[in-house]
C-alpha cells in the first residue's frame, strides 16, 4: 500500500475512534420495591461512632475487595472498598432490636450497580451498640443483587477507622463528581451536595458564574451544551442569559434547575456536615457578587454550631487582581491556585497546586509553616491517591472519586 | 423589547475527551465512517484503474436544495417540528469514482414557540430557534443511479431565545458530520431529484434529518 492509502486508513481509524464514544451522564440508582425499613425507627446516635470501622468481607461475592470501610453520614451509612473502586450507600433503620440497611452498590469508575441490604442482628452486636457499648464482635449479614442473581455475604468488624494527626479534607469536585462519573445527580447541583457526603467527601468544590443580571449560579462549562443541560436551543454562555431565562427555560441533565450559589450554601449549612466549600470562580466580577453570601453563610453556620470555611477560589491572575483590589482578605478567606508568592500577596489561607506539579514536599512544608493549608487537585487515580496520602503532607485532596480517597484514608 | 445580539468568538470545540456523544451520534458517525470506507475503497480502485480511462471528463457542478428538516431526539423518536431549510454546494467531478465538494446552506434545526408559558417568574411568551450555516467538505460517489455523500466540517450555529420581554442571540461553531443519499434525473446539463440528508452536531448531541428537492447544474465540462 502506498503512503496515501495509509494516510486515508489512519484518518478513518481516528474517525472510528471518535465515533465509539459512549453516552455517559447522570444515571439513576436501583431502588427496591420491598423495603426492610418499613415501620423501622431511626438508628440511635449512640450506635454510629461505635459501628464505624474497617470490616472484612466473606462470602461468594467478588464485587468488593477483602475489606470495606463503613462510615455514617447522618441517617445514611456508606461503605468504601478497594476492588473496582466500589462503594455502597444505604438508608438505615432499627426494628425489633435489629439494625437494617438497604440501598445500592456501585463501581465508581463504571456503570455497574445493584441493590444491597445489610442486617445487624441483636445477637451479633446490635444490642450492645444500641446501649452505647462496644461489642466484642460485630457481624453483619448482607445480600447483594448483581443483575438477576443475588449473593449472601458476611462482614466482620476488624478495626476502627484510621486516626490521623491533622484534619484532612476530602473535597468532592463539582460538588461530588462529574456528569461523566455516572452519579445519580448532575454535577454542581443541589442533590449532589448531600450525596457528596455519602460518597465520602467532607468538603466540596463548586464552580460559580454570574448570569447576565448578576446572580451567582453553579455551572462549570464555558458554554451551555447538552453535556450539562437537556435543551438544545441554548448554546451561549451563562452570562448571556438572565437568571429567569436560565431557570425557566433549561434544566440540568437529571432534570434539576441550575442552582444559585445561595441555594447551594443553604443546603450545605442546613442539610450537611461539610466542613469546607471551595468556590471556583469562572469569569470576572464574580468575587464582588459572592463575597456577601460568603459572609452570610459562614455566620449562619457559626450560629448553628458548625465550623464551615467558604473559600473564594483564585484560579488565575485576573481573579487574583480582583480579589486583591477589593481588599477583603481579612474577612473573606481565599484559596489560591497560583504559586506561593501570589498566595502570600493575597493573604490567602489556602494554597491549591495542581497534582501534576508533583509532591512539592519542601514547598508544601514551607507554606504549612506559614499557616497555609495545602490542597492538591484533582486526584482521581487510586495509585496516585495512595502515593500522595503516604507522604502525609497535604491537608486535603480535591477529587472526582471521594469514595476512593475515603477508602484509602480511613483504612490505612 | 430589548434586543441583544452577542457575537461570540469562533471557538472551535475539538476536545474529544469531554464530548459526550449519545447513541444517535454514534449511529450517525458510524454511517459516516462506513461511507468514508466505501468511498476510499472505490477511490483506491479508481486509482489503480487510472490508465484505463482514456477520455477523462472533468466537471464542476453546483446544486441547490430546498426541503424539510427535522431534529431527532436522543431517544431516536422524531420530534414534531419540521422546518423549511435550504442547502447548496459545488462538486468537482474529476472523472474518477470519488468526487469532492463543499456544502453549505441555512438549516433551521429547532424552532418552538409557547404562548403564555407559566414559570416561577410569572407568565411569558416563549420563542426559541436554533439555526445553522454549515461549511462541510463533502465526498460524493455515484452508486448505480444513486448519489452517496459523506462529509465533515463545522457549522456556525445561532441560538435565539425570546422570553420575559428579552431576546438573546448567541452563536458558536460546532463540529458537523454529514451523510446523504440522493437520486438525480439528468436533463441536458441539469439534474433534478430528491436528497435525504442527516446532519450531526457536536455539543448538541442531536441528529437532524432532511428530505430536500435537489436541483443541479453542470457549470463546467472539459
Amino acid at each position: 500500500m502506498n503512503i496515501k492509502v495509509n494516510r486515508i486508513l489512519f484518518g478513518l481509524f481516528i474517525i472510528l475512534l471518535h465515533s465509539c464514544q459512549k453516552k455517559i451522564g447522570p444515571e439513576d440508582v436501583p431502588v427496591t420495591s420491598l423495603s426492610l425499613l418499613d415501620s423501622a425507627t431511626a438508628v440511635s446516635e449512640k450506635v454510629k461512632p461505635l459501628m464505624e470501622g474497617v470490616y472484612s468481607i466473606r462470602g461468594d461475592i467478588s464485587n468488593f475487595g477483602q475489606d470495606m470501610v463503613l462510615k455514617w453520614n447522618g441517617a445514611s451509612l456508606s461503605g468504601f472498598s478497594s476492588k473496582n473502586s466500589s462503594y455502597i450507600v444505604l438508608k438505615s433503620g432499627e426494628k425489633n432490636g435489629n439494625l437494617y440497611f438497604e440501598g445500592y452498590w456501585r463501581y465508581a469508575e463504571s456503570q455497574q450497580t445493584g441493590l444491597i441490604s445489610l442486617t445487624l442482628e441483636k445477637d451479633n452486636g446490635a444490642s450492645d451498640l444500641m446501649i452505647g457499648k462496644k461489642p466484642a464482635s460485630i457481624k453483619i449479614k448482607g445480600t447483594l443483587w448483581d443483575s438477576k442473581t443475588y449473593f449472601n455475604f458476611e462482614m466482620n468488624y476488624i478495626r476502627p477507622l484510621s486516626v490521623h494527626s491533622k484534619a484532612f479534607y476530602i473535597i468532592g469536585h463539582r460538588c461530588g463528581g462529574r456528569n461523566s462519573d455516572r452519579l445519580p445527580a448532575s454535577e454542581n447541583s443541589l442533590k449532589m451536595i448531600p450525596l457528596s457526603e455519602q460518597l465520602g467527601a467532607n468538603a466540596i468544590e463548586t464552580d460559580v458564574q454570574l448570569t447576565k443580571d448578576g446572580v451567582p449560579v453553579l455551572f462549570h462549562d464555558d458554554y451551555l451544551s447538552t453535556r450539562l443541560i437537556n435543551e438544545t436551543y441554548m448554546i451561549g454562555q451563562i452570562r448571556d442569559y438572565t437568571f429567569a431565562q436560565l431557570r425557566a427555560l433549561c434544566t440540568l441533565k437529571d432534570g434539576q434547575k441550575i442552582p444559585t450559589l445561595e441555594e447551594a450554601l443553604e443546603v450545605v449549612v442546613d442539610k450537611t456536615n461539610l466542613k469546607l466549600v471551595w468556590l471556583d470562580i469562572k469569569g470576572t466580577d464574580v468575587i464582588k457578587a459572592l463575597a456577601p453570601l460568603q459572609t452570610k453563610y459562614m455566620n449562619r453556620a457559626l450560629i448553628t454550631g458548625k465550623k464551615l470555611d467558604i473559600l473564594i477560589g483564585l484560579p488565575d491572575e485576573t481573579n487574583f487582581n480582583e480579589y486583591v483590589g477589593l481588599n477583603i482578605s481579612q474577612n473573606h478567606p481565599a484559596i489560591c491556585e497560583l504559586n506561593e508568592d501570589f498566595v502570600r500577596s493575597a493573604q490567602a489561607g489556602f494554597w491549591a497546586p495542581r497534582w501534576s506539579l508533583g509532591l512539592l514536599t519542601d514547598r508544601v512544608k514551607q507554606m504549612q509553616k506559614e499557616g497555609v493549608k495545602t490542597f492538591i487537585w484533582t486526584l482521581d487515580n487510586t495509585q496516585l491517591v495512595k502515593r500522595y496520602l503516604a507522604t502525609d503532607e497535604f491537608d486535603g485532596f480535591c477529587t472526582n472519586y471521594p469514595s476512593i480517597v475515603a477508602y484509602e484514608y480511613y483504612s490505612n | 423589547m430589548n434586543i441583544i445580539r452577542i457575537n461570540k468568538s469562533t471557538k472551535f470545540y475539538m476536545n474529544f475527551r469531554i464530548n459526550q456523544s449519545p447513541k444517535t451520534n454514534f449511529k450517525m458517525k458510524s454511517i459516516v465512517v462506513l461511507l468514508s470506507a466505501l468511498f476510499s475503497c472505490h477511490w483506491m480502485q479508481a486509482q489503480s484503474n487510472r490508465g484505463e480511462i482514456t477520455n477523462p471528463l472533468y466537471t464542476i457542478s453546483i446544486h441547490g436544495d430546498v426541503g424539510f428538516l427535522k431534529m431527532l431526539a436522543q431517544s431516536g423518536v422524531l420530534k414534531k417540528q419540521s422546518n423549511l431549510s435550504y442547502s447548496f454546494g459545488a462538486l468537482w467531478e474529476p472523472g474518477h469514482l470519488l468526487n469532492i465538494g463543499i456544502e453549505s446552506g441555512f438549516l433551521i434545526l429547532e424552532k418552538r414557540s409557547v404562548e403564555k408559558m407559566n414559570t416561577d417568574f410569572g407568565t411569558t411568551n416563549f420563542k426559541a430557534s436554533l439555526t445553522s450555516i454549515p461549511a462541510i467538505v463533502v465526498f460524493n460517489m455515484k452508486l448505480h443511479k444513486l448519489n452517496l455523500y459523506g462529509g465533515l466540517g463545522a457549522s456556525y450555529t445561532t441560538s435565539s431565545i425570546e422570553a420575559f420581554d428579552l431576546k438573546t442571540i448567541t452563536s458558536r461553531w460546532l463540529y458537523t458530520y454529514y451523510a446523504a443519499l440522493g437520486y438525480s434525473y439528468p436533463f441536458h446539463r441539469f439534474g433534478i431529484g430528491l436528497k435525504g440528508s442527516i446532519y450531526s452536531f457536536s455539543k448538541l448531541n442531536k441528529t437532524d434529518v432532511s428530505i430536500m428537492l435537489d436541483l443541479s447544474f453542470d457549470v463546467l465540462n472539459w
